[in-house]
């Protein structure tokens, strides 16, 4: 795929919740297109609809109306089945909760999503290496109860990773992190965008996170806008 | 890494959870399994009692009231090396202490005394068992040892009933001979179960009192010298082949015939019982030439003023030349008289009417002419039948016959004196069509029948044994061994009866489970959400949790089979200790079958598996960023508007059918008030929790409290987590609804035991007797020295609910429908009398009309159908063997009767049916409820002798309503189980709740709530939620219970409905309390840092 293909685009996105007296309108005819091994931040206040957007990207909400094209394929065709296995495949989550379960261990934390290829020669090396790349080598029979709050997010994103995907979405991943984490979380991203080619669609509020992105988007009153 | 790790994962770290769903599953297999196991242990006693009453007894041939020759059995053997046979004299009778040790009432009635020779020990389950029974011996059973106290060695007075070889109640028969005869045996030995100590040929599980005697002693006692009446045959021989031998073994004597050749070479056939049966007649009827007469005593023969009494008279002698209105009279008639031919002569004679009481009915004759013949009279004296107590008799005033006869006149000198010279000679010749019409009875209308001089003795005999189908002379085997299996695999289902009675027991630990279950899910929502989000279908997530469930749901089912072993043996504890009732006192030994641990194993862990997919589907419903996000703790989901509607809608529509179905109810009255009962409790039930839905819904959607208050916000906490509100509720109300219903069923049967139309018809004393009581109404009046509809009896099985087996053929009654119809006996309103009528309903041929004991008889005890047009019919054999059907035409109407087990007959069809069964042997006596237990006693003791038990009437209904009770007990008992089961699960509940707003009760205590609000708060909402559950079970079981209250004897009790309210009330509150304690901090605020 070349650099400059749309990973997912967006079209002319709505989202509303229900409410009364009138619905709750979120996003308001939202358009984006992220290319391949882009890095992109999206910024606004609490409560803008930025987690909704990074939702509605990664396949796990669905809009109100308008398009979402991934690799130019409209997610809305897809069955659900279809859409679990493009999560599955073509997109990895880093939750600003690192969401592990609780009962693997580290390792097994991050095969999880590969247990869904068929073809599974590999991953056990790629999920050391991974682990190895956030620094995490030595502690793959921990249990994230083991863990500091960085290291679960070292392994959420190893786990993001296994199935190589295309696109990478990381909501608030330093929301729960120590400055110092938080830096080096946000390196190891950088690293391996650069390594892996993904794009790269993080959420944040913080500004230090958004500013190493190359590209900066703001949420407001519903719709985005490019950051200066 | 793998799936089946990650299952394995999940299974270990979430032990807690699945130590839950264990419990549950064990709980859910172990009552299911025991319940089935009490249903085993049950069908495997029946079996053994089955087996230990009939020992090797394959076959038996019981000729009720009448006796075939005991060789007959050994001719069999003879015919058939592989038949062993042996043949019983099976009586009815008393037994007691000597009268140096007897104690008022402890006489045994009904006992079975069975003349046995050695070889009948052979058919014992222990082979090798003998026991040898000189005259004056008896081996008797544990339990009449057991009831009269004795031991090998002792003395035991029998008073044993001597039924007569001719039918007691028909006209001629001899009313001479006493009809029990009394020993004194000395006790042999003790029989065991399986030395055939239980020996009975009724499918029924209760041990009968057993008295074996020698068997040739007892002939001679009873004066069946030769005769039996019960043969049993061992197994391996098929049932055709046997009724083959049968046909080539027998003879005339065995059906009480016998031929006579006259000193003319007149060979005549008689019957020991006086007149000749129907299919015996028609065999006669093949031989040509031969001719049927009919021998009876008249009253008198009269013309004008001159008359002679009690005179002999025949009919079919001289068929050839008369007519039907003429007769043919001896010389010495004739001079008595002053008559000759075309002279007219009246007779009377006495007619016989089902109650036994004799009609003189008269008609007059014109004389043909007089039989001048020496040889023709010599003939006819020579050829009258023998009629013991009469023929052989020396003076008329000897004459001891069933018929009333007046003293003067038997003292006639001429007559007496005819007597002297003549005997039996007929005085008079009437046609046969002529003489039955008069003299024809439910006995037969033909004492003989002769055959032409040109036949041999030899030759009549081959020729009737040809003709003469001895089965249709009752005289077959009956399969009786297949036949109580039969009986044992249609008994009640007490598995399925358990499991009935632990079914909301089954559902309180399934819920539990549930409950469990679902708030361990609660807490892994995000693991959902997470493997949703890393692109696992849904199906896929669920089949992961699935599959990590099935090990604890297969193990927890295993266990719960062992769990279920010692439910089952708890249950039949409680069976022998608390409820023998149930069982109708039948020991009940404990049995495992493997099909059923795996039954209950598989059904627990497809229950378990049910709900524990109920609750994946439910926790996999959400889409993963709500899985990821939401906080259930706290988060308050509403439903869609579409579900809100369609929830009041079908709420609406289960009202509308409760309300449809207590109308039609109302309407209909049908015979079974179960079903009803349980559509308007279940329909009401579903409408109550749906319109509390909404009530909840409507709370968690409601507008801002301008003006909050404490109540309020109690208020809005109930709407808060609906499902469990719902469980708590919902579990609650079904357990009240079942235990408040259940306790209302209980009948008062005693309070209208005094009106005709309870089940006791209004009689205060329901009597019976061992043997017979004789003679007609009047006669009994004098007996009895009280007024008494007395009743014949067929026996038969007990169709009751005292009988655990199926009932083949229930035991008959035949009743006067008239005089029950003038009493208002029964019928649910005086004057009214289509009930008894129905008993007279013509059907077709061979088809006898009958009316259920009661409806619990027809529903429970038959399960058939009632009704002139619908009704079911029951084969049967009459006396003779021929087979006709008895028509279930209607019911008594109430619910218990005294005749539970039974069917009623009309007396006329019963004495057509049954002539034999002479007498009454059972009495429905008209005496005031306060002086019932002493009139009862009085009949006890002077009528010892017929081995009378009465008392009184209500008495015998609450013996058969202790079952029912029994059954209501059980079902309170295991049902309150299910409640304490239910208030832990509202513990759980509880807790949980507790445990998840600890940072809300921090915030609470913060903000200056006091550890005793925070109490009361949490007590109040929880409370609420058993109240709101206990009121809609209430509600439910008093709208279900309604029609069984305005259309039966039910009464409720509002005490023990109170105390019942009470119980659960405290339970529960206990319940909540201790959770409440337990999971409220002493010191909520480092609870505060979670907010």
């Amino acid at each position: 795929m070349n650099s400059e293909d749309p990973v997912i685009v967006l079209k002319g996105v709505f989202k509303d919740y229900p409410g009364t007296p009138e619905p709750v309108k979120v996003l308001h005819d939202i358009s984006l297109s992220v290319n391949s091994g882009e890095r992109l931040a999206i910024v606004g206040p609490s409560g803008c609809g930025k987690s909704t957007l990074l939702n509605l990207m990664g396949t796990l909400d669905e809009p109100s109306s308008g398009q979402i094209l991934f690799k130019g394929q409209d997610v809305s065709k897809q069955s659900p089945a279809g859409l679990a296995a493009l999560r599955n495949r073509e997109i990895g989550f880093v939750f600003q909760l690192h969401h592990l379960l609780p009962q693997c261990t580290v390792l097994e934390n991050v095969l999880v999503p590969a247990l869904l290829v068929r073809e599974t020669d590999g991953f056990q090396q790629r999920a050391a290496y991974l682990l190895e790349c956030v620094g995490l080598k030595d502690r793959l029979d921990h249990r994230p109860g083991q863990l500091s709050g960085g290291e679960r997010q070292r392994v959420a994103v190893a786990r993001a990773l296994i199935n190589r995907p295309s696109l990478l979405l990381a909501d608030e991943p330093t929301g729960s992190l120590n400055q110092e984490s938080a830096e080096e979380l946000v390196d190891m991203l950088l690293h391996l965008n650069r390594e892996e080619g993904m794009a790269l669609v993080v959420v944040t509020h913080s500004q230090s996170v958004a500013g190493r992105m190359e590209r900066m988007l703001e949420i407001r009153g519903g719709t985005l806008v490019p950051r200066e | 890494m793998s799936f089946v790790r990650l299952i394995t994962r999940g299974l270990t770290y979430h032990r807690r959870l699945h130590a839950g769903l264990l419990l549950g599953a064990v709980l859910a297999c172990g009552i299911l399994t025991g319940a089935l196991l009490v249903g085993d242990s049950v069908d495997y006693s029946l079996r053994a009692i089955a087996s230990a009453r009939l020992g090797h007894i394959q076959y038996a041939m019981e000729w009720r009231n009448r006796f075939f020759g005991h060789a007959l059995a050994q001719r069999l053997q003879e015919k058939d090396p592989r038949i062993r046979a042996s043949a019983l004299l099976s009586l009815k009778g008393m037994a007691s202490l000597p009268p140096d040790r007897k104690q008022a009432g402890n006489q045994l009635n009904n006992v079975q005394v069975i003349g046995v020779k050695a070889d009948f020990w052979a058919f014992a389950e222990e082979t090798s068992f003998k026991v040898d029974l000189g005259p004056q011996e008896a081996a008797i059973n544990e339990k009449t040892a057991s009831a009269l106290g004795i031991k090998p060695g002792d003395d035991l007075l029998l008073r044993i009933t001597k039924p007569g070889t001719m039918p007691l109640d028909a006209p001629l028969s001899s009313r001479e001979q006493e009809q029990t005869v009394s020993s004194l045996v000395t006790v042999k030995g003790v029989l065991s179960d399986a030395q055939l100590g239980r020996f009975s040929l009724a499918t029924n599980q209760t041990t009968p009192f057993n008295v074996f005697v020698n068997f040739t002693w007892l002939q001679e006692e009873t004066e069946k010298a030769g005769l039996a009446n019960l043969m049993v045959v061992n197994g391996g021989v098929p049932q055709k082949d046997l009724h083959h031998v049968l046909a080539q073994s027998w003879d005339l004597e065995d059906l009480g015939l016998r031929l006579r050749t006259s000193s003319l070479d007149f060979v005549q056939l008689e019957s020991s019982r006086i007149f000749i049966d129907e299919e015996v007649l028609r065999a006669t009827q093949t031989i040509p030439g031969s001719i049927s007469t009919l021998t009876y005593l008249v009253n008198s023969i009269s013309k004008g003023d001159r008359m002679t009494p009690y005179s002999f008279v025949e009919a079919g002698a001289f068929d050839s030349i008369l007519k039907d209105d003429e007769v043919e009279i001896n010389m010495w008639l004739a001079a008595q008289l002053l008559a000759t031919g075309g002279d007219t002569v009246d007779m009377a004679y006495l007619q016989l009417l089902p109650d036994n009481t004799f009609v003189e009915r008269s008609r007059s004759f014109k004389v043909h002419g007089v039989v001048l013949t020496t040889e023709a009279l010599n003939i006819e004296r020579e050829l009258a039948p023998l009629f013991p107590g009469l023929s052989q008799v020396e003076s008329c005033t000897d004459w001891r016959i069933g018929m009333p006869m007046d003293e003067a006149r038997l003292a006639d000198p001429a007559n007496e004196l005819y007597w002297k010279q003549y005997g039996q000679t007929p005085k008079l010749f009437t046609t046969l069509k002529a003489g039955q019409e008069m003299w024809g009875n439910r006995f037969g209308d033909v004492t003989a029948v002769r055959f032409p001089a040109s036949m041999s003795e030899s030759e009549v005999r081959q020729t009737l044994r040809k003709e003469i189908a001895p089965e249709k002379e009752g005289l077959q085997f009956l399969p009786v061994g297949k036949m109580a299996l039969d009986a044992v695999n249609q008994a009640i289902d007490f598995g399925g009866l358990f499991v009935g009675m632990s079914f909301f027991l089954i559902v309180a630990a399934l819920v539990l489970l549930g409950l469990l279950y679902v708030f361990g899910l609660q807490q892994r929502t995000q693991e959902m959400g997470i493997l949703l989000a890393l692109g696992y279908s849904r199906n896929r997530v669920r089949a992961l949790f699935f599959l990590e469930a099935c090990p604890t749901a297969i193990v927890g089912a295993l266990l719960g089979a062992f769990a279920g072993i010692a439910y089952a043996r708890l249950l039949l504890a409680a069976i022998a200790f608390l409820w023998p009732a149930a069982v109708a006192g039948t020991a009940i030994g404990f049995h495992i079958k493997a099909s059923t641990l795996l039954i209950g194993i598989f059904a627990a862990t497809l229950f378990v598996l049910l709900v524990v997919l109920a609750g994946i589907w439910r926790g996999t419903r959400l889409s993963p960023h709500q899985l990821l996000t939401t906080d259930f703790a706290t988060a308050t989901i509403h439903p869609a508007r579409h579900r809100r509607i369609w929830i009041f809608l079908l709420s609406t529509i289960a009202l509308f059918c409760a309300a449809a179905t207590i109308v039609y109810v109302w309407k209909t009255k049908p015979e079974s008030m179960v079903e009803p009962f349980f559509s308007v409790g279940t329909f009401l039930l579903l409408a109550e929790l749906g319109y509390y839905a909404s009530f909840l819904g409507y709370l968690a959607r409601r507008p801002t409290y301008r003006h909050p208050s404490l109540w309020k916000m109690i208020l809005s906490n109930l709407a808060r987590r609906r499902g469990r509100s719902l469980s708590v509720a919902g579990l609650t109300a079904c357990g009240c609804f079942l235990v408040f219903a259940v306790s209302a069923m209980q009948e008062n049967v005693a309070l209208h035991a005094t009106e005709r139309s309870a089940g006791t018809g209004g009689f205060g004393i329901f009597a019976e007797t061992t043997a017979p009581l004789m003679g007609t109404p009047e006669d009994l009046l004098k007996t009895l020295g009280t007024k008494a509809v007395p009743l014949r009896v067929r026996d038969g099985d007990d169709a009751g609910c005292l009988n655990l087996n199926h009932a083949l053929a229930p035991r008959l009654y035949g009743v006067d429908p008239h005089q029950l119809s003038r009493l208002g006996a029964f019928v649910p309103q005086p004057g009214e009398d289509t009930l008894w009528k129905l008993l007279q309903q013509p059907l077709q041929e061979g088809v006898v009309p009958a009316l259920a004991g009661d409806s619990d008889t027809a529903m429970w005890g038959l399960k058939k159908k009632t009704g002139v047009a619908d009704g079911d019919v029951l084969p049967y054999h009459d006396e003779s063997g021929k087979k006709f059907t008895v028509k279930l035409v209607g019911k008594l109407p109430m619910r218990l009767s005294v005749f539970q087990g039974s069917l009623l007959i009309s007396e006329d069809a019963f004495t057509r049916l049954f002539p034999s069964e002479a007498g009454f042997r059972t009495f429905l006596i008209d005496t005031p409820a306060n002086k019932a237990q002493e009139t009862a006693e009085r009949l006890n003791r002077d009528l010892e002798r017929f081995g009378m038990q009465a008392a009184p009437a209500v008495s015998r209904l609450h013996e058969f309503y202790a079952v029912e009770q029994t059954y209501l007990s059980m079902f309170l008992l295991l049902g309150g189980f299910g409640l304490i089961l239910g208030a832990g699960g509202t513990g759980i509940v509880v807790l949980r709740n507790v445990f998840e707003r600890r940072s809300e009760i921090a915030l609470l205590h913060a903000l200056g709530y006091e550890r005793s609000i925070l109490l009361k708060i949490l007590l109040a909402e929880h409370g609420a939620l058993v109240l709101a559950g206990m009121l809609l079970g209430a509600l439910a079981a008093a709208a279900a219970i309604l029609p069984l209250i305005l259309l039966s004897q039910t009464t409720v009790s509002p005490l023990v409905q109170a105390v019942l309210f009470a119980v659960i009330v405290i339970s529960n509150l206990v319940s909540i309390s201790v959770m409440v304690l337990v999971g409220l901090p002493q010191n909520p605020t480092p609870y505060l840092r979670e907010e």
